[in-house]
């Protein structure tokens, strides 16, 4: 935890992944138009696979922005709830 | 049982080479280079028998190339052609993507250079910078094909 928040504490604007594993973080991030909390999702990626994340942005693509006006709350609603069935 | 739906084939061509990265869905799985001949009807034979090779061994389902630009070397645009060409035949889908896309999407901000995205691929897979007669391709395959992948799951 302490190399990923140390590797984001110059702030978005650096970045290089250095895993597979980060350069989906990365791509998640910029197609949820959401990269200035690129940080949040290469946490989550300790407690959630590629595939459960994947399926989560499916769903959240598909349902579009929220009453919070963001596609990145959309897709942290379907993370928490029940649209993971997805498989990669 | 390989499920082809699960494997990608990512090409690289050069002028005098043909490289492809083979991914089961986020796993590098396998790596091969074959040169070419200077003759171009001998080069496309090879390339695209090659490629044939590949998506009978593999059991490809989908495909990946670089987008090559009419500026660039009008050789690596008819090879690429009959590669396309081939799996085209065979049902296989085709992502292109252009060497900007793939550039933009590795780092913040984006490497400005092939060199850069090399850097950037050797640090995910060191395995891959292991036989420097053939990294650069290989490694310019691997960036493509993972690129793909994500963008055939976030789409």
């Amino acid at each position: 935890m302490t190399d990923i928040l140390d590797r984001i504490a110059t702030g978005p604007r650096q970045f290089r992944p250095r895993s597979v594993t980060d350069y989906f973080a990365l791509r998640l991030a910029t197609k949820l138009r959401d990269v200035e909390h690129l940080g949040a999702y290469l946490q989550l990626l300790q407690h959630h696979s590629v595939s459960t994340l994947a399926a989560a942005f499916r769903y959240a693509a598909k349902q579009g922005a929220n009453e919070a006006g963001t596609l990145s709350s959309t897709f942290l609603n379907a993370l928490s709830g029940e649209h993971q069935d997805d498989e990669f | 049982m390989m499920n082809s739906d699960t494997r990608l084939a990512a090409f690289r061509v050069e002028r005098r080479s043909i490289t492809v990265v083979v991914f089961d869905r986020d796993h590098l799985d396998y790596s091969q280079t074959r040169q070419l001949s200077s003759r171009l009807d001998k080069a496309e034979d090879a390339a695209v028998g090659f490629a044939a090779w590949i998506t009978d061994a593999f059991d490809i389902g989908r495909a990946a190339l670089e987008r090559i630009v009419s500026s660039e070397a009008r050789r690596r645009i008819e090879l690429s052609a009959a590669i396309t060409t081939l799996l085209r035949q065979r049902g296989i889908p085709i992502w292109e993507v252009s060497k900007r896309d793939l550039l933009e999407s590795y780092s913040i901000p984006p490497p400005r250079t092939r060199t850069e995205l090399r850097q950037i691929i050797a640090s995910l897979w060191p395995i891959l910078s292991e036989d420097r007669a053939k990294a650069a391709a290989v490694m310019d395959a691997a960036a493509l094909g993972l690129y793909v992948e994500f963008e055939r799951i976030l789409y």
